[in-house]
């Protein structure tokens, strides 16, 4: 029984010296690679190494299975076709809950991260997230590099070309002709379904450029159920290094206080040389020059059908839909260390690339920008997630998984979220274990995968804080805490686990050691209390009211008075503990909130009235016909549902 | 759904069963095919055209039992969203129960409880939970203001408004979730911007929902005009003058008066409960005491109040006793009698608070005129220095009007009292006491979350504090109604409805 990962011995020992490490590790059989000596029977076969397929394949390569991994032979694995970044807000906290998991995200964010940002760093510790800038060469490397290294994985890089279903094994068939079985698939086929490129009036099949397309979803698996819409997204043309002004930009320098993913890392040490992003913003010409060409814009002239996410708008949409607002910020951000592209965030485009060119160009900085790859649109098929269960398997073809952008989401951290659960599953299937389901009153990756099963999504989903109820609770501060017990089911006792627990050990001392400190009334301590501009002390005050004062910053309080007190904690530790108490009183308020919303959102609702009835919108009247909601809360948790139609049908139920 | 959870047909007759009348309408609501009531018609039902009346005779065992018109609502177009048929019959009690017996006892339908019709059409979302409230006020209104109201509610308007305001918090809220989520894409003023202009909306229509439901409506959904004096002071003399009938024992015995008596009056469109109060005063009969008690209890709950006091019999202790009470009128009796002037000249009425001050002789039902040089009205010279005789008694001419306040008493009373009404009706107060109750909440967080918001730099905790807010707006528009709601509120509909 091989359970512990060699790479994690070899971490923590290397203390975080990563490059050295991946050296140390033979890099495996290069025809396994090519996909030649294959192995033709396994018990999971993941479809796609984007990456919830990379993902996937890491957790469920860490039992004791045999695992293969089928990728298409020019796309490298766990690549990142759009920004170059890793993290974000709610996302951060996705990557840990990954990473507390035992997955791989974090780990290889940690080692390509270039640039770190808090996010949201003087709005309160609930909404604070990490994000990482992160080298695209570095990270799909060393992605490649990690999992090449797991022994029961088998990495197949070919196209496949059907997939068969027999009793309890599935077929499949590559376009070499080779024959694969597997007891479980896990398909994670991102926008390569039925995938169709868009720059201006120039349409090519694919789903991504220059990648090669993959047949249809609806001919791989004739049983699944897609979506009557397709979606679409974009990304926008990343520009030459060289040709831009850095001088005429305002810099945003990487954050030295921004903690490591990967919780078995020394939190602030960086494993690349750390540069900078920068700022710019667009301008009326910019909106102008698009403004004038709403007819080339595959999005406006009927070119592109598919539904784009209205959380990660294309310049064109910002254009059309703000038309009263001219600036708009651009990120200006480098896609690696030596990588001559850098990804202006904020114009995802699909115009004409002659469109591109002068519209880039308007912009400060960019005024002699080269565009070295043009923005595109990818239209693609969409799984209907309401046939998944939480454990993200197709409920009526038991042993076949979906996890990623196939399942409409937008993001890495989304895709990789419901990678890990979809392969963890589909192991623990296999070892006739309880499956892992996450609440979604614990993670984010619980809040989403609740909202992709129960729903038909009609637009790309992203994760944002809002999403989550219980938002003052799923922080990034208190991963562990929160994801343990998750950890704990999947079984697999290694380093990650001693840690994990070790961890647990010292936040219950230190609450204990919080619980149960006074500070007295004295004079000594009243005078420190000054000191320290703790406030008053007129009357004895527990440590816990000190960390609850609001004009306090708990963890330096904390951190204060433990020391002070000669006792040595964590400093992860520290803050979450610190946050824990800080928030408790809100976070107990906000349980029977969400209690009494839950009663709410029980209640059922006749979807078809609300289609009749003359008080809901014309677009709230779509959106509730394709989605059929039959309780209060399937009806609230649907995209772009409008306030008023909520209160209107909220008003009738009884 | 605590109550009726069956979906049997159900009958009843809506115009009243107490007593004879021309026309009696019959509802039946529920049967799930309207052809299989033909036994009981002498019309063809399939010939019925949906809401037209039609002439028929009805039928029991081949035997007519009346004659009168049918009309077929659809469920579709029915006010319970259930097929329903309506009968105009002849208005005779034993001619409505021989024809509700017969579609009980043969046709499987059953006798339909207060409120049902109006229960299944909430049930069924014809209505909305605050259209039901407003239903309940239309049918139980008793001024003209409910009635208005009562309609308004019933149409929707209200609702309408706390739908701008649930619109308004949510748009507080979108602006919080924005400066947390996407404030990269919106930048960090605009979302600031946003935050404060999406406030200060919401802020203004709760407030002025807030202006609609202050103070003490409840006095303005059944006012009351309470008649208050000691024994003796002439309240029940009073009291016969505005009703114009002798239902209050007159007596000179002290204390004839136990509890209180009561009687509708009706002006201006509007019904008042005048109330004639015991005696306030210390008595060692018990059942005067009671009467007492109670006395100050509908005081405090009173919509007009009249003081009347007898310059001859009025002790210090009694008026101590009506220190923190601000009357509409007071009146001064006896002012018939022969030492009038000397005796008021006497009172100590520092403590009173009136609104209007006027000399009236109850026996004759007159009011003034009296001489200038002892008499009052406003800040008179004797009186000023009583204090606080409400509103005029800082800018108001020091020169009395004495034309005004002379003549009978009863019409300056109902003067006072009209006016009084309309001014504190002016607003369109909101009388549903849900409704306040809930809006009164809400402002109160307001106020607390504008104290709060300035240190508060964690804009989690202001989401989760605004979080507060969106129950009782919940509340407000139906979206939470326990259970004991729906109940308290078709305890008061009448059978048929």
């Amino acid at each position: 029984m091989m359970y512990l990962i060699p790479y994690l011995k070899i971490f923590v020992l290397g203390s975080s010296r990563l490059q050295n490490f991946i050296l140390l590790i033979p890099i495996q059989n290069e025809t396994v690679l090519r996909g030649t000596n294959m192995k033709k029977n396994f018990d999971i076969l993941i479809i796609g190494g984007g990456h919830a397929g990379s993902e996937a394949a890491w957790i469920a390569s860490q039992f004791d299975l045999q695992v293969g991994l089928i990728s298409s032979p020019n796309a490298s694995l766990a690549s990142a076709p759009c920004n170059p970044a890793i993290g974000g807000i709610g996302k951060g906290q996705v990557v840990r809950e990954i990473d507390a998991l035992g997955g791989l995200m974090g780990i290889v964010a940690d080692i390509a991260g270039i640039q770190y940002r808090t996010l949201n760093e003087s709005k309160g510790f609930a909404v604070q997230s990490t994000r990482v800038q992160v080298d695209k060469d570095l990270y799909t490397k060393n992605a490649e590099e990690l999992l090449s290294t797991v022994q029961n994985l088998t990495i197949i890089r070919e196209m496949v070309q059907s997939v068969e279903r027999e009793n309890s094994f599935f077929t499949i068939t590559t376009e070499a002709g080779n024959k694969i079985t597997a007891k479980k698939i896990v398909a994670t086929t991102g926008t390569f379904l039925a995938g169709k490129l868009h720059t201006g009036e120039n349409q090519t099949a694919g789903g991504r450029v220059e990648c090669k397309e993959s047949v249809g979803l609806n001919e791989l698996f004739n049983e699944i159920k897609t979506l009557p819409n397709r979606f679409k997204t974009g990304t926008p043309p990343r520009l030459d290094r060289k040709t831009i002004d850095f001088t005429k930009l305002e810099p945003q320098n990487s954050d030295s206080t921004t903690r490591n993913f990967h919780s078995l890392n020394s939190p602030f040490n960086r494993n690349s040389k750390q540069i900078s992003c920068y700022l710019t913003k667009t301008n009326s010409e910019t909106l102008s020059i698009i403004r004038a060409n709403k007819e080339r814009s595959p999005i406006f002239n009927g070119q592109i059908k598919g539904i784009g996410p209205r959380y990660c708008p294309s310049i064109e949409d910002k254009a059309f839909r703000y038309t009263e607002k001219d600036v708009h910020h651009v990120f200006i951000e480098p896609e690696g260390l030596d990588l001559e592209t850098i990804y202006p965030n904020g114009v995802s485009t699909s115009l004409p690339k002659e469109v591109q060119e002068s519209f880039i160009r308007t912009i400060q900085g960019l005024e002699n920008a080269k565009i070295l790859v043009h923005g595109y649109a990818v239209e693609y098929d969409v799984v209907d997630t309401s046939q998944l269960s939480k454990t993200m398997e197709y409920i009526s073809i038991p042993g076949l998984y979906f996890a990623g952008q196939v399942c409409g989401t937008s993001g890495y951290e989304e895709a990789a979220g419901q990678g890990i659960i979809a392969g963890a599953n589909a192991a623990l299937a296999l070892l006739g274990k309880n499956p892992l389901i996450l609440d979604r009153n614990d993670s984010y990756i619980g809040v989403m995968i609740e909202d992709l099963v129960t729903n038909k999504r009609d637009e790309p989903y992203r994760l944002f804080t809002a999403r989550s109820e219980n938002r003052l609770y799923v922080r990034e501060d208190n991963t562990i805490p929160r994801m343990r017990k998750y950890r704990k089911e999947l079984e697999l006792a290694s380093v990650l686990d001693d840690y994990q627990e070790e961890f647990l050990e010292e936040v219950s001392l230190l609450e204990k050691l919080v619980d149960s400190t006074m500070f007295y009334s004295t004079i000594e301590n009243k005078g420190y209390f000054e000191l320290q501009n703790y406030g008053p002390l007129e009357i004895n005050i527990s440590f816990k009211e000190l960390l609850k004062r609001p004009n306090n910053n708990p963890i330096d309080v904390l951190d204060r008075e433990t020391k002070r007190l000669g006792i040595a904690f964590d400093i992860d530790v520290i803050r979450t503990v610190a946050i824990s108490t800080k928030y408790e009183g809100y976070i107990d308020r906000a349980i029977v909130e969400s209690e009494r919303i839950n009663r709410l959102g029980k209640k059922k609702i006749h979807w078809e009235s609300l289609v009749d009835s003359k008080n809901i919108s014309f677009e709230c009247k779509l959106r509730i016909k394709t989605i059929r909601p039959e309780t209060f809360a399937q009806l609230q948790r649907i995209e772009g549902i409008r306030p008023a139609t909520l209160a209107y049908v909220a008003g009738n139920i009884i | 759904m605590i109550f009726y959870p069956d979906d049997c047909p159900i009958i009843a007759c809506s115009t009243g069963t107490l007593s004879n009348t021309a026309i009696a309408v019959i509802r039946l609501s529920g049967f799930s095919d309207l052809l299989s009531l033909q036994p009981y018609f002498s019309f063809a039902l399939k010939k019925v055209k949906p809401r037209f009346s039609h002439l028929t005779n009805i039928i029991s065992n081949h035997q007519i039992f009346d004659n009168g018109l049918l009309v077929f609502f659809p469920k579709d177009k029915s006010y319970t969203s259930e097929n329903v048929l309506e009968l105009s019959v002849h208005g005779n009690q034993l001619n409505i129960q021989r024809i509700l017996d017969l579609f009980i006892n043969s046709a499987g339908f059953r006798a339909a409880h207060p409120g049902e019709f109006t229960y299944r059409a909430l049930k069924n979302k014809k209505l909305s939970l605050s259209q039901v409230e407003g239903l309940d006020m239309l049918l139980n209104a008793n001024s003209n203001l409910m009635l208005t109201q009562g309609l308004d509610i019933l149409q929707g308007e209200l609702h309408t408004q706390y739908l701008s305001l649930y619109d308004s918090f949510l748009k507080v809220k979108a602006a919080v979730e924005i400066s947390i989520d996407f404030s990269d894409d919106v930048g960090e003023e605009q979302s600031k911007i946003l935050f404060d202009n999406s406030f200060s909306h919401f802020s203004k229509i709760l407030d002025s929902l807030h202006a609609r439901s202050e103070g003490n409506v409840s006095s303005l959904l059944s006012p009351e005009v309470v008649l208050v004096g000691q024994t003796n002071a002439g309240k029940s003399s009073l009291f016969n003058l505005l009703v114009k009938q002798n239902r209050s024992i007159v007596s000179n015995i002290p204390g004839t008066t136990r509890d209180y008596i009561t009687e509708l009056i009706h002006i201006d469109g509007t019904n008042y409960k005048l109330v004639d109060t015991a005696g306030i005063r210390e008595s060692n009969d018990f059942i005067e005491n009671i009467g007492i008690h109670r006395a100050f209890e509908i005081l405090n709950r009173a919509f007009f109040k009249i003081l009347i006091i007898n310059p001859f019999e009025t002790n210090s202790d009694y008026l101590d006793k009506l220190s923190g009470v601000e009357f509409d009128i007071l009146f001064i009796s006896h002012s018939d009698i022969d030492d009038f002037y000397k005796a008021t000249s006497l009172l100590d009425l520092s403590k009173i608070h009136a609104n209007f001050i006027a000399s009236a002789s109850l026996e004759n039902g007159s009011i003034g005129p009296i001489s200038a040089s002892h008499f009052l009205l406003g800040p008179i010279e004797p009186f000023s220095k009583y204090g606080p005789i409400g509103p005029h008694s800082q800018s108001a001419p020091t020169e009395p009007k004495l034309e005004k306040c002379s003549g009978p008493i009863e019409p300056l009373v109902k003067n006072h009292l009209s006016s009084k009404f309309k001014a504190l009706t002016s607003n369109s107060p909101i009388l549903l006491d849900r409704h306040r109750q809930c809006i009164n909440t809400l402002y109160l967080k307001k106020m607390d979350f504008i104290n709060k918001i300035n240190n508060i730099n964690d804009i989690a905790i202001v989401s989760s504090e605004l979080n507060i807010f969106s129950q009782y707006l919940s509340e407000l528009i139906g979206i939470l109604s326990p259970d004991d709601v729906l109940n308290s509120i078709f305890e008061n509909f009448c059978i048929g409805k």
